[in-house]
């Protein structure tokens, strides 16, 4: 039935678990740019059959709930394809609030090359604004939560490394231990997993 | 700079005579509107401006502090509060931005001139992006979106929990096709529907709960 894998792209995007990205789904999409061409095509012809008939006198008027019915295909078919694009790029804008301006690989491989420009694009405006408004103090995307405290107790969930504070002393973050931040200073590795809140 | 910023406005000259507790209480206030509100409101460049400075000179005092001073931590508190305060309301004012884009870009009078560019920006970037992986592949006469019927509008018919800060008197309310006025007193807290209300919090008489 016509629209019907349309509903079916619209439908893999919403059945995913909200902060990931399903990969692009090109063949689906070029399938439905498929039928969207045939039927766009059957309706050219069925209208200049209806239209030109008129000075042979046999107008064809049942020709016209068809064409009417592929018309409406065709713009559900258009306003699905839409969907399915615009809602993909707002969860790649969550995903830029969340994890930063470079994605993980396994966000990036989901993307269409297209996404990857849309998403350079959106980091470069953004960059832009907080610069013009911010004067370079504020980076918006950096409180996730209300700070409470100046300083939070966290869990290191993998191996990192050297962590340099502010005040230039060096932290070694390995996997199991507590540790006692700066609540800005890990708010960045909270959000890529590396450190655990302990509330 | 300070003097050749203080006679560019005169609001902006109102927000330089308020003390800091002033200053932030107002961005608090605009805050708790913007986040409670559907629509976006006026913007506040000057008093961004005021608060992006204090930012400033508290990082400049803290730099000069030893960090085992308590003053210290007190400060860094306080700036971290302020900050979260600037960020998450410009940060809210954004989604509105980008979620009614297309609207925006056609009512831009209560966006500041930062606002407007980015707006502009992302419209042009969502619209590039949609023609080339949809729109140009399509036939013919669907390669233009609808927008009168696509576009995305602020909601202003949603219900607001909104605080009176003075009396008011024949406030104008339409339900449902019914027309009725109401006064209100200073204090007294109403739920109605936003756009009944939205010029009361426009002009700072009332706040949104």
């Amino acid at each position: 039935m016509f629209g019907e894998k349309v509903l079916d792209l619209v439908g893999e995007l919403k059945r995913a678990r909200p902060g990931t990205i399903p990969p692009y789904n090109e063949d689906l999409t070029r399938q439905v740019i498929e039928e969207m061409r045939v039927l766009f095509e059957e309706n050219l012809t069925d209208v200049s059959e209806a239209a030109s008939e008129k000075e042979k006198a046999t107008p064809k008027p049942e020709l016209y709930p068809s064409i009417h019915l592929r018309h409406v295909c065709l713009e559900r078919n258009q306003r699905g394809l839409l969907l399915y694009n615009y809602n993909r790029l707002v969860k790649l804008r969550d995903l830029r609030w969340e994890l930063g301006s470079i994605l993980p690989d396994e966000f990036r491989l989901s993307l269409s090359e297209q996404e990857v420009q849309w998403f350079q694009r959106y980091n470069r405006s953004l960059a832009n604004y907080m610069r013009s408004v911010g004067g370079g103090v504020l980076d918006l995307t950096e409180y996730t939560q209300p700070p409470k405290t100046l300083h939070i107790e966290v869990r290191c969930l993998e191996d990192y490394g050297d962590l340099e504070t502010d005040n230039g002393t060096v932290v070694q973050l390995k996997k199991g231990r507590h540790y006692y931040l700066l609540r800005s200073q890990c708010e960045q590795l909270i959000r890529q997993g590396i450190l655990e809140h302990i509330q | 700079m300070a003097e050749s910023l203080e006679d560019t406005m005169d609001s902006d000259f109102e927000y330089r005579r308020m003390t800091i507790k002033e200053v932030v209480e107002k961005i608090e206030e605009a805050w708790q509107n913007e986040k409670l509100s559907p629509e976006l409101l006026p913007a506040k460049p000057d008093l961004l401006e005021c608060l992006v400075e204090h930012i400033k000179s508290l990082d400049e005092s803290l730099s000069e502090l030893s960090a085992a001073d308590l003053v210290c931590s007190i400060l860094k508190q306080e700036l971290d509060r302020i900050k979260y305060v600037v960020c998450n309301y410009l940060k809210t004012r954004l989604q509105k931005i980008e979620r009614y884009v297309w609207y925006y870009c056609d009512h831009p009078s209560h966006l500041s001139q930062e606002e407007t560019k980015y707006a502009k920006e992302f419209a042009s970037n969502l619209d590039t992006h949609l023609k080339e992986v949809v729109l140009q592949h399509l036939p013919t006469n669907f390669q233009d979106i609808n927008k009168r019927k696509a576009t995305l509008k602020p909601d202003t018919t949603r219900y607001v929990f909104m605080r009176a800060l003075e009396r008011k008197s024949n406030i104008t309310i339409k339900v449902s096709g019914y027309s009725v006025t109401l006064d209100v007193e200073e204090g007294s807290q109403v739920v109605l529907p936003y756009e009944s209300v939205s010029e009361l919090v426009r002009e700072g008489s009332a706040k949104l709960l």
